[in-house]
């Protein structure tokens, strides 16, 4: 062995070693909540989603039907309800901004005076459609407007689990009902699991089930959820369906002038 | 059509597959054609007088279709009245709004007839003019006046730069009149009627029926929108009147309003404002310069509690300025299933308009609302008009 070769021989090994090292890290809270994040790597994508609310004896049902591409780490979503009948044709329009200082811009589309309207994005915290989620539940939220820390690796239903709890960072902390949240995340499928949000005083106020997940066009993706709000006896069940995702949605879908009835 | 919940929508949920169900088979709306609609029974009684304003039984029906990028809807109203009233039919039915749509991926149009809202502000609108207001029944709520739909063609063009609009009504707005004694008769109006009555003139009130139109460019960005338009058309109502010996003909008058138009987000809020330039309006029976302006602020807050207050000013160059404002407030309750609220405005010369309302969502298809409407003002102001005319109102809907 020359010298060249001992030189060469002694910088692939010291790769290799930092390689491995790196490979060797511990995920942490962020890294985990990074990789839940990128879980739908889709570009774009359609989804119909239905929901079924159940309070005491009353049933309530909501259908919907979304749309949504990315841009870079922005994303535009419409949202157009199809159910309950008083809503129908009633569409939401919202560009979503990662930079946390920047506020999302929100359009709302009334169908009985076809008027497109700026609305502000206040009312993150109310319920979505008189279900158990609010309307922060529907977005995604920014990974940074948390900070995540790995409580434990365990398992859940039999599936291999991260358990990560999040909370919001403190410019963040009004805009949420929630203290924290518990997230079980699959190793396998990077989708969350099980969610349990907390209050302002840090009791449990909802839990979220994820189930019927599917590899959908190669993206794992969870199609029957199960929002559940103990104290008031109360659960939406929701399920998706006709889920496509890299379906090339032109720009001008998520334009003002595409919101008809 | 309605959907329905299938008895079996939870095939087999056990406590070992919470998963177990399944909402598909909760039925589908129809992806071609649908129809749904309402019946309402809704009764209004005057408070500040004897009698009722309506009794008022409703059936709305709508038809949509989607064919590839065409779009149709059509909806139709027929009503039944057993308020004895001498001023209008107790039957009544209308074709309310029937249109075709071609949906382009750059370029729209639309024809038939429809309601076509312009402009960003609420409560008071200077650009909402292509449908009339409907002056039989002119309240929608104590803050908006209740607009009749147009026949119009309507093309959208849309660019890199912003959206370019153009509306154009060959026939004008579809314009109403109060009837003869109704209660939202204005007193001038109704003396001359009550004159032409006993013969002391002859009275015709003329409608032009001629083509009105405008134009508006939008630009929706981030953070603002913002839009330019021009209307050019006749007022909603008569404005001009011209008296040969006893021989007095009423007639709208045409104008021409040239609009700008902002709404952007500041933090949580939105901020709307318009401003409008008339050279032509009409004002004591003379042309006159009007400039207008809107400003308001609106918020929905984290607990969906809602607040929006504008403030308007109408600068004639001829007679007195008007100014007030209109305000909304709201908070939905019992796990949204009722949401209450005031709104109403407030103008010069003491005018008042104040609704308290709640809406109850039963469930998914009956909804129960009541209402207190109060007026007040000058006796001749436009509100002060109306300050007979409190009502009360309970309305059942059941919704298909």
């Amino acid at each position: 062995m020359n010298k060249y070769e001992i030189h060469t021989f002694g910088l692939a090994s010291l790769s290799l070693l930092l390689t491995t090292l790196v490979q060797a890290q511990p995920l942490d809270g962020r890294d985990i909540a990074l990789k839940m994040h990128a879980a739908d790597s889709s570009l774009d994508g359609r989804r119909d989603a239905t929901m079924l609310i159940e309070r005491g004896d009353q049933r309530l049902v909501r259908k919907l039907a979304m749309l949504n591409k990315k841009y870079g780490a922005d994303e535009k979503t419409l949202t157009r309800f199809v159910e309950p009948a008083d809503v129908r044709d009633t569409q939401y329009l919202s560009w979503s901004y990662d930079a946390t200082d920047k506020d999302d811009d929100l359009w709302v589309f009334f169908p009985s005076e076809n008027l497109v309207r700026r609305i502000s994005g206040g009312g993150k915290k109310g319920s979505f459609m008189r279900s158990d989620f609010a309307n922060e539940d529907m977005e995604q939220r920014v990974v940074d407007d948390d900070t995540h820390t790995l409580l434990e690796e365990t398992t859940l239903d039999g599936k291999e689990v991260y358990l990560i709890e999040s909370t919001p960072i403190a410019a963040k902390a009004r805009d949420t009902n929630y203290s924290k949240r518990k997230t079980w995340i699959d190793k396998k499928t990077w989708l969350a699991l099980q969610v349990e949000y907390f209050d302002r005083r840090g009791r449990l106020l909802k839990r979220l089930k994820q189930g019927g997940i599917e590899q959908i066009d190669d993206i794992w993706t969870a199609t029957k959820l199960i929002m559940e709000t103990p104290r008031k006896k109360s659960r939406t069940l929701m399920q998706y369906t006709n889920v496509q995702y890299n379906v090339d949605l032109v720009d001008s879908v998520f334009q003002q002038s595409s919101l008809k009835r | 059509m309605a959907i329905g919940i299938c008895p079996t929508y939870i095939t087999a949920e056990t406590a070992s597959d919470p998963f177990a169900f399944d909402l598909s088979a909760i039925e589908k709306p129809k992806e071609t054609w649908q129809w749904s609609g309402f019946v309402q029974s809704r009764t209004q009684k005057f408070m500040s007088r004897h009698g009722w304003l309506s009794k008022e039984l409703l059936a709305h029906l709508e038809l949509k279709g989607n064919h590839r990028q065409w779009r149709s809807f059509v909806s139709i109203d027929a009503r039944h009245d057993r308020a004895k009233r001498s001023y209008r039919d107790a039957w009544q039915s209308e074709l309310h709004e029937a249109y075709l749509l071609y949906d382009g991926e750059h370029a729209d149009i639309s024809i038939g007839k429809q309601r076509v809202a312009w402009g960003v502000a609420d409560g008071v609108s200077t650009i909402d003019r292509l449908n009339a207001v409907d002056l039989r029944d002119p309240i929608g709520n104590a803050r908006t006046a209740s607009r009749r739909p147009s026949w119009l063609i309507r093309l959208e063009q849309n660019t890199v730069f912003g959206t370019l609009e153009a509306a154009w009504l060959p026939q004008g707005k579809d314009r109403t009149l109060p009837e003869f004694n109704s209660p939202w008769e204005s007193p001038g109006l109704h003396s001359l009627r009550s004159q032409a009555q006993a013969g002391d003139i002859e009275l015709s009130i003329a409608d032009p029926k001629k083509s009105e139109g405008g134009l508006r460019y939008l630009y929706y960005g981030q953070g603002i929108d913002w839009s330019l338009a021009y209307f050019n058309g006749y007022s909603d109502g008569p404005v001009y009147s011209v008296r040969e010996g006893n021989r007095i003909t009423l007639m709208p008058r045409r104008s021409h309003t040239y609009n700008a138009a902002v709404a952007f987000g500041l933090a949580r809020s939105t901020l709307r404002a318009e401003i409008a330039y008339t050279p032509d309006a009409m004002r004591e029976n003379q042309r006159s310069r009007l400039w207008q302006a809107v400003a308001g602020w609106d918020r929905s807050f984290d607990d969906n509690l809602y607040a929006n207050v504008q403030l308007f000013w109408n600068h004639h160059e001829i007679g007195g300025d008007e100014h007030g404002l209109t305000y909304a407030v709201s908070r939905p309750f019992f796990d949204d299933a009722v949401t209450a609220g005031l709104r109403g405005q407030f103008a010069n010369d003491r005018q008042m308009a104040l609704e308290t309302y709640f809406d109850y969502d039963y469930d998914d298809q009956l909804k129960i609302g009541g209402k207190l409407v109060a007026f007040d003002g000058a006796k001749d102001s436009p509100l002060g008009t109306f300050r007979d005319n409190d009502y009360m109102e309970i309305s059942l809907r059941w919704e298909f």
